[in-house]
């Protein structure tokens, strides 16, 4: 007897034998759109796979030309991968389970160009794009040390030189002085003018006196105007000396009140080394912190939490646990081999990830990836991601020992800078999170540092050549940042050396070179007044000689008209000898 | 629907009046037996309901006996929760019982579950009093009930119902 039924097991195996044929060639292009539809939906960002395949019996799946969009940066691939093999765990599928038990992913690239957008067409953006808490102590670091530089750039940058009161006053009396003169000079002449007119008419009236007796009184009141004159134009000349008294106190008080300006321009406060080190390293690390917090927090958000899914239990009976449970997706291994770019040279980057799983706290070890990097600079990080228990804890170590550090400059390149060449640094991170509390160490250490001020008026000049001697004994930073406070409040406190070693140098040298400064303006003023004083005192000696001899002729002549119209001579008050004496020009020249 | 509502009563009749021998009716009642004392959802179950249509056995007879034991089975729930209980957690088969669900498919054979377990135990146990009974039933009284069945016209009605549902046809 026929035990099967054939009719009825034949059509079943022909139905199973087309689903598993349908399963063979349909379940690449599923497991395409299953990859690219959950992707899209866990990343919020397109996701572009060229092919997959599977081999079900071998249990391998091969991704090719795989690219993740950047959320944040629509035009960039946030990660990029040319060719990517996992070995599944065929008794885990039938399980129910993926488990990656190993896998490679070979032509990693990070942050790569699109040539299309990756943003989904219905994905709203809920990225905060506020600022990042960063940004107030960014602002406060930056605003720190430039105050002071600022200060000091407008320091070298007045022209002090046009603001001193004694050049500016010697002047003066150098273009006041000749005018006086030539008033003097003028009225002089006017007397000797009128007084030889008047001795024609006297002595016209002279020879012929009973025609001339009408004039004669009419004469000897004109000449005593011209006395009068004489007279008026003496007191001038006497009070000159007063005069010249007057002006060279006025010189003196406005040199005085030159060195208090000068003094006064040239002060400059004293440059906190704290305040520095935070101008000098505040901006790099904030910056570098404020994006790696970012990718820390995005990191977070991607990575699961929850236990297991608790499993549909049956109605009837107990269901007797005889493996502990596992996570529905786990990555146990995947080798990771890419590029990326470090200043536009290539690193070549190997490592691994391991313990990825959907239910993390299933799992003995907690996710790692391990990463290291050669060619640009060799770059050692180390990724824990710890989700265990209930309070998630995360750790970070990244270590370069040689990273490019890029030149800055501090302070306004305009007046006042002090630039950092390039060097090399010795850099290495640790952070720890516990929950949402942050708590790390950024330690920095560039053996060969060398600062160089920027002088832009004078690059040669004494005070550049001042700074640059204390600028060479600062060759060395080692700084220190310790991180606390929470991922959305950070907090960081740097500790290092180079802001007083800086502080200590520019402004011992500083304070000698604004001295120096200050003393050689100060020279320099007092030689250009008194240069102009010695020309107006000699200015004066020639005028007064000038004035006395035609004033004398003038003197001469009015006695002589005087004896005419039958009067004495009249002895003007002062004498013309006396006049010299009493001018004091010697007293204006300084001793 | 009427077809429906009918086919356990038709089942009956079928089983009773068909010319399948007595061991096949025996074989088919015992397979049905088991699929009824067994919970739904699990790959025993799936495999012997394909035994039970692959196989020459009384596929009525299996329904038949599918359907009284489904009923039958949650009564024994509390009995085979023991049983299962004592064998799943009985150390020294513990190893095989790790194999078995760890093997590929394993966890949806349901035999880490106490009441699946029990209730298979017993299907088992009673596997062979059950065949024999049904086998010695069938053997004595099929000719002669079905003789006397088939003198009822409404008898007559069922198994052509039966014969027209086979063809299509809903009575």
């Amino acid at each position: 007897m026929k035990i099967v039924r054939w009719k009825y097991v034949l059509p079943r195996l022909a139905i199973v034998l087309v689903v598993a044929v349908t399963i063979r060639f349909g379940l690449d292009p599923a497991l395409k759109w299953a990859l690219v539809a959950s992707g899209e939906s866990a990343l919020g960002a397109k996701i572009d796979v060229t092919d997959v395949r599977t081999s079900l019996l071998g249990g391998q799946l091969t991704v090719t030309n795989l690219a993740i969009a950047n959320p944040q940066s629509p035009m960039r691939n946030l990660l990029e991968a040319s060719d990517s093999q996992l070995q599944i765990d065929v008794n885990a599928l039938l399980h129910g389970r993926i488990v990656v038990t190993d896998g490679t992913i070979k032509g990693l690239q990070f942050d790569t160009d699109r040539h299309t957008s990756g943003a989904l067409a219905e994905t709203s953006s809920d990225e905060s794009t506020g600022p990042s808490p960063l940004d107030p102590i960014l602002d406060r670091a930056s605003e720190m040390g430039s105050e002071w530089f600022d200060q000091l750039g407008d320091r070298l940058d007045i022209d002090v030189v046009s603001q001193l009161k004694s050049p500016q006053l010697a002047e003066e009396l150098r273009q006041r002085w000749p005018e006086q003169y030539a008033e003097l000079q003028q009225q002089v002449q006017s007397i000797r003018t009128r007084g030889k007119a008047l001795e024609k008419q006297i002595r016209e009236v002279k020879s012929n006196p009973l025609r001339g007796l009408e004039k004669l009184s009419q004469l000897q009141q004109d000449l005593a105007s011209i006395q009068h004159e004489v007279k008026v134009v003496q007191q001038q000349i006497a009070a000159l000396p007063d005069q010249a008294r007057q002006d060279q106190q006025a010189i003196l008080a406005a040199r005085e009140q030159d060195e208090a300006l000068l003094r006064e321009k040239m002060q400059i406060g004293t440059l906190d080394g704290e305040g520095l080190t935070q101008t000098l390293l505040g901006q790099p690390v904030t910056e570098g912190l404020a994006s790696a917090l970012e990718w820390v927090r995005w990191v977070r958000q991607q990575v699961p939490s929850n236990p297991a899914k608790e499993k549909a239990s049956r109605s009837r009976g107990t269901t007797v646990v005889f493996t502990p449970p596992q996570p529905d997706h786990v990555i146990q291994l995947l080798m990771l081999e890419g590029t990326a770019q470090v200043e536009g040279e290539p690193l070549r980057l190997t490592g691994s990830l391991t313990n990825v799983s959907s239910a993390p706290r299933l799992l003995p070890e907690p996710t790692q990836l391990i990463l290291r990097g050669e060619g640009a600079c060799v770059v050692n990080l180390r990724v824990d991601l710890d989700r265990r228990d209930d309070v998630a804890k995360d750790a970070l170590h990244l270590h370069v020992p040689q990273w490019a550090m890029a030149g800055r400059s501090l302070g306004n390149a305009d007046k006042f800078a002090i630039e950092m060449a390039d060097g090399l640094a010795n850099f290495q991170i640790e952070l720890r999170l516990e929950d949402d509390q942050l708590e790390g160490e950024i330690r920095f250490e560039q053996p060969a540092l060398q600062l160089t001020p920027r002088l832009p008026k004078s690059p040669e000049g004494q005070l550049a050549q001042t700074l640059q001697r204390a600028l060479q004994e600062v060759n060395r930073l080692e700084a220190s940042v310790a991180l606390s406070g929470t991922l959305t409040k950070p907090k960081f406190k740097i500790e290092s050396d180079i802001g007083s070693q800086v502080a200590q140098g520019l402004n011992s040298s500083l304070q000698r070179a604004l001295q120096d400064q200050t003393n050689r303006l100060l020279a320099s003023s007092r030689e250009q007044v008194d240069v102009q004083l010695q020309k107006l005192t000699q200015l004066r000696e020639q005028a007064q000689q000038e004035l006395l001899g035609q004033l004398g002729e003038g003197q001469e002549l009015l006695g002589q008209l005087a004896a005419l119209t039958g009067g004495q001579p009249s002895s003007l008050p002062g004498g013309v000898p006396k006049l010299g004496g009493r001018l004091g020009i010697s007293d204006l020249i300084k001793k | 629907m009427t077809s429906f509502l009918l086919r356990p009563v038709r089942q009956l009749a079928q089983a009773l009046t068909a010319n399948d021998s007595a061991r096949q009716i025996a074989w088919g009642f015992v397979l049905g037996m088991m699929i009824g004392l067994l919970p739904k959802g699990n790959l025993v179950l799936v495999g012997l309901t394909v035994l039970l249509c692959a196989l020459r056995v009384n596929k009525s007879a299996g329904m038949l006996a599918a359907g009284i034991f489904s009923i039958v089975g949650f009564a024994f729930d509390g009995l085979a929760h023991r049983i299962g209980s004592i064998v799943l957690l009985w150390e020294p088969a513990r190893p095989v019982h790790v194999w078995l669900y760890e093997m590929p498919l394993g966890p949806w054979l349901g035999l880490n579950n106490t009441v699946v377990v029990g209730q298979l135990l017993l299907a088992l146990y009673f596997a062979f009093p059950v065949y024999f009974f049904v086998f010695r039933f069938a053997n004595r009284i099929q000719r002669r009930l079905s003789k006397w069945l088939l003198r009822y016209r409404v008898i007559r009605w069922l198994r052509g119902a039966e014969l027209g549902a086979h063809l299509g046809a809903d009575v």
